[in-house]
């Protein structure tokens, strides 16, 4: 195993340190590891490059002379090997320990770690103090979960399985657009192939792994896409009046935008994107909400009382 | 600590990264590069080791990495073509961008200097990979009141918080020995001892309205006895089977559902299954015992009396 590791960074270090292109006969000449008959060594070097761009190393492939046909050579150029970013300060390394540290547990946590390892290395030390005493959080422990976060730098669509309302399976083409948590739950946003529309998936209700879509082409996401719009439903708001008995219906007390005290109730105003939602939330408090307007939550949560009554009656 | 990966290519990777995080860190202590690496100490040792037979072709003691570590503190030379950390790669700069966001979520807006420097940081970060896409991360609670928690844990000391009671819609406030955390898929939980239920009890994270250190030994004692045990309800599912899978936390062999499906659930209150029924909008029925049915039609008329009806 060790051996298959040393190789590897020798590759590394000989394809980096050379201003010109090897060949693959010089490097199996002069890289350390490189051993047995030419075919061994052939699979082997199409296997460390493999690996290497795995690690997201770009080897670049040239000739000597771009005139003639000659033998194609190898080489990673330093400027595509070193991180990129200057002027790293102490606080900004600070806030990167505070995002790579939201993953512990969860689905990135290595790539986090392994990031917040490199940027530790430019050499400056983490200014924590700048920063109030905080430790946010990410969950997820979805398994698609680095097929989408590559997708969606890649711009390549996604294929997965995902369970309806009445629970079938339900194959869907995306092009993701966004991921975003929200109250513990992924979610992503993007262009459903088949609804030919801009859908919101649960993470937790995909069935099964994501993978890239093979016929997908790359596709650009719209100039006017508001991510947090499409989950909020924002653009299509409903507002309501709902009287709330005193020391009670806190969350609904929490949406709202306006409250009067009524004596035994509080008179407040709320808006709100999806009505059905909101009629399960006003008939989870009971007898602690009344909905003064308007007319479809209203009549929407009474006849589902009338139901109730008529289903367990 | 993040997990070992042991591979020849995670190894790999990893003497990369070391080598110029040794450059930055020269003289670190064998044990904390170990820990900062997440990795034991001799896995460490042996990096180092596959580390020093690396160089240059060549291989001459002039080309090879000189390392120093037997001392127990580690320095690094003539190892210039790998001492720029690499590149981050895609998902590397995925992560930190939602760690940030969730980091500027969680931040008060008086905290304007630092929200501006995560915007700065994140467009740089954009950059690198050259990212079209949205990424978006809200706190599930408060990060302050995280961090208040996490340090009583790690120092042993109360904290006083206010507690939204979903299923009795109340908010109490009371004084917790906070012991460990708990989670789950989407939520954290806090297992702690409260004093005002003398009693151990699990708390979600994100229902804790405030929560502030309190200056005074609490110890668990005059525990009540845990005899109680929840009592059995059965529903019958007629429609919105993701709802209610969902609603009720159905997983393994019940996840399995179809319309008109019976299920045994427990709970150790009526008033939270009263409200799950009340909230699935008579896509989920109660069907014994029979007096809680009953109640559903009670409960449901008297809320129908608000309308006059």
């Amino acid at each position: 195993m060790s051996r298959k590791s040393e190789r590897l960074v020798n590759l590394t270090i000989a394809l980096l340190a050379t201003k010109r292109y090897l060949t693959k006969n010089e490097i199996f000449r002069s890289v350390d590891g490189y051993e047995g008959s030419a075919e061994t060594k052939e699979r082997m070097f199409e296997r460390d490059k493999d690996d290497l761009r795995n690690l997201g190393i770009e080897i670049e492939v040239g000739s000597f002379d771009p005139l003639f046909d000659d033998e194609p050579g190898y080489r990673i150029r330093p400027e595509s090997y070193s991180l990129n970013i200057n002027d790293i300060s102490g606080e900004d390394l600070a806030l990167l320990s505070l995002a790579a540290e939201a993953w512990r547990g969860a689905a990135l946590d290595d790539a986090a770690q392994g990031a917040l390892l490199r940027l530790s290395s430019i050499g400056v030390m983490a200014d924590i103090d700048a920063l109030p005493a905080m430790t946010p959080r990410l969950s997820s422990s979805h398994i698609g979960f680095q097929t989408l976060s590559t997708s969606i730098t890649s711009r390549i669509p996604v294929t997965f399985d995902y369970i309806a309302t009445e629970l079938s399976i339900e194959t869907r083409v995306v092009d993701p657009y966004g991921i975003a948590t929200r109250n513990g739950h992924w979610y992503l946003v993007g262009f459903d192939h088949k609804r030919e529309g801009i859908r919101i998936f649960r993470f937790d209700r995909i069935d099964g792994d994501i993978s890239k879509y093979s016929k997908g082409k790359e596709f650009n996401i719209p100039e006017n896409f508001d991510l947090d719009g499409e989950l909020n439903g924002t653009s299509l708001l409903t507002n309501s009046t709902l009287d709330l008995r005193k020391g009670k219906a806190h969350i609904l007390r929490n949406m709202a935008t306006e409250s009067a005290d009524k004596g035994e109730w509080d008179r407040v105003k709320i808006s709100y994107p999806d009505t059905e939602r909101m009629i399960k939330l006003v008939l989870w408090h009971g007898q602690d909400v009344k909905v003064v307007s308007e007319d479809s939550l209203r009549s929407g949560v009474i006849e589902a009382l009338k139901n109730l009554v008529t289903l367990h009656g | 600590m993040a997990k070992v990966v042991n591979s020849p290519l995670s190894r790999a990777a990893r003497m990369l990264d070391l080598v110029p995080y040794l450059h930055t860190h020269q003289g670190i202590e064998l044990r904390a590069l170990a820990q900062n690496f997440g990795v034991s100490e001799s896995e460490m040792s042996a990096d180092l080791t596959n580390l020093w037979m690396c160089g240059l072709p060549g291989y001459t003691p002039l080309e090879l990495i000189d390392l120093s570590f037997e001392s127990g503190y580690v320095t690094i030379t003539n190892a210039d073509t790998l001492a720029h950390p690499r590149s981050l790669n895609k998902e590397e700069v995925v992560a930190l961008l939602l760690g940030l966001d969730l980091v500027k979520s969680a931040l008060s807006n008086e905290r304007e200097d630092l929200i501006e420097n995560i915007d700065f940081l994140s467009r740089r970060l954009r950059e690198l990979i050259d990212l079209q896409g949205f990424l978006s991360a809200k706190p599930e609670s408060d990060g302050s009141i995280r961090a208040i928690i996490s340090s009583a844990i790690n120092n042993g000391h109360a904290v006083e918080i206010g507690y939204h009671s979903l299923y009795a819609d109340r908010v109490t406030q009371r004084v917790i020995l906070p012991m460990k955390w708990d989670q789950d898929e989407f939520h954290e939980y806090v297992f702690a001892y409260c004093d005002s239920a003398k009693s151990f009890r699990t708390f979600r994270l994100d229902r804790i309205t405030h929560c502030s250190r309190v200056d005074r030994e609490l110890m668990p004692h005059n525990l009540e006895a845990v005899d109680k045990v929840p009592d059995d309800y059965v529903i019958r599912i007629h429609h919105h089977l993701r709802a209610a899978r969902e609603l009720f936390e159905l997983s393994g062999e019940d996840k399995d559902l179809y319309p008109g499906i019976e299920k045994k659930i427990s709970s150790f209150t009526q008033e939270w299954i009263s409200r799950m029924i009340f909230s699935a909008a008579t896509s989920v029925e109660l069907i014994s015992p029979k007096n809680a049915r009953l109640d559903i039609v009670a409960s449901a008329k008297s809320v129908l009396a608000l309308y006059g009806l």
